[in-house]
């Protein structure tokens, strides 16, 4: 299909799991499905009881109409939800699972540490980095789009 | 409820406790330590070996303590890595702080998985648990808070709670307040101050 689109930057990861500050720049993935493009894509690694994970993407909509990322799925997990998260003005870290995220056209909702994830659970085994996990990502009008992205630590 | 409103410290004061408490230290060339912070005290729980673990009986080490939970996928996970990054920075005196983790999430965070993941995500940290009313005790006496909310129709849950980073001194008295938002920058300067602190 014309609208799966695919773009894997190779990861230039240092081999510890979790290791320390590295200047080199960190492993993204980036796709296109119609007027929907995805970018900064990437997964943290899991940690025991590997019960949990998640990750980050930006969404852009370079349409005329208003798109929606209405579902999520991976390989290496059962469930995968979308949330959105925050810290207060009272300092309390709130999650919530949510059906959707909106995209305007020529909008644009990025996902990030500290706000808003996908969220994985029941994983298939642990998420390391340097490995890929591959998701499916479908919109309200855009075409479902298949994604590779890199598992890597946070910095 | 929270005995002390610290959400609307911020709003008070325009700054966050830590750098007013860094700010006044500064301006005063008095002592390293700020004033305590007002929260916090003794307590004891139950540490990821399965052993009573008091706070009284670590006086003497300063300690970096906050709540969180195994299953959280981003902001427990991003404290850890924050703290690992400040003991690299800190080299030989990194051993003299204990990290303290606080589970909010009794139901699920038995010793045994607070010791695997520990294990990876701070090796060296105090995991600690309890049942829900200790903890919701410790919580209290923090200023802190928790709250499982249903999640899904799995029967599955999360666990909102607060955000706080609490620096204690040697004798166990909470003297930095820090918040999420603030990095691994001011984590340094306040556990270099109470580790300079008498």
């Amino acid at each position: 299909m014309d609208a799966f689109r695919a773009v894997f930057a190779p990861a230039l990861l240092l081999a510890a799991c979790g290791g320390g500050e590295s200047t080199e720049p960190l492993a993204t993935a980036a796709g296109r499905s119609g007027a929907m493009v995805v970018e900064a894509a990437w997964a943290l690694p899991s940690l025991p009881p590997h019960t949990s994970c998640a990750a980050f993407l930006t969404l852009r909509n370079e349409g005329q109409e208003p798109d929606a990322l209405v579902g999520v799925a991976v390989d290496a997990a059962a469930v995968a939800e979308m949330h959105t998260m925050a810290v207060g003005d009272d300092e309390v870290m709130r999650m919530r699972e949510v059906e959707r995220y909106a995209v305007p056209p020529g909008g644009s909702h990025a996902l990030a540490p500290g706000n808003d994830h996908l969220m994985f659970e029941e994983l298939a085994r642990p998420w390391l980095s340097g490995e890929e996990v591959t998701l499916t990502l479908r919109f309200e009008r855009a075409p479902e789009l298949r994604l590779r992205i890199p598992v890597r630590p946070r910095r | 409820m929270n005995p002390l409103p610290l959400g609307e410290r911020r709003t008070r004061r325009g700054y966050p406790p830590v750098v007013m408490a860094l700010l006044l230290a500064a301006a005063c060339g008095g002592p390293d330590l700020p004033e305590p912070v007002g929260v916090g005290g003794d307590f004891s729980l139950v540490d990821q070996r399965g052993d009573a673990w008091n706070l009284a009986d670590h006086r003497g080490r300063p300690a970096v303590l906050f709540f969180g939970f195994t299953s959280c996928p981003d902001i427990c996970p991003n404290t850890l890595a924050e703290i690992r990054t400040v003991r690299e920075r800190l080299g030989d005196d990194a051993d003299a702080v204990q990290v303290l983790f606080v589970s909010v999430d009794p139901e699920r965070d038995t010793p045994q998985r607070l010791a695997d993941y520990l294990a990876a995500a701070a090796p060296g940290a105090v995991g600690l648990t309890g049942t829900a009313e200790d903890l919701a005790a410790v919580a209290r006496m923090y200023g802190a808070s928790f709250d499982r909310v249903p999640q899904g129709d799995r029967g599955d849950y999360t666990v909102d709670h607060s955000a706080w980073t609490y620096v204690l001194d040697r004798d166990g008295v909470v003297r930095f307040l820090l918040r999420y938002e603030e990095g691994p920058d001011e984590l340094e300067q306040a556990l270099r101050a109470v580790l300079r602190g008498a």
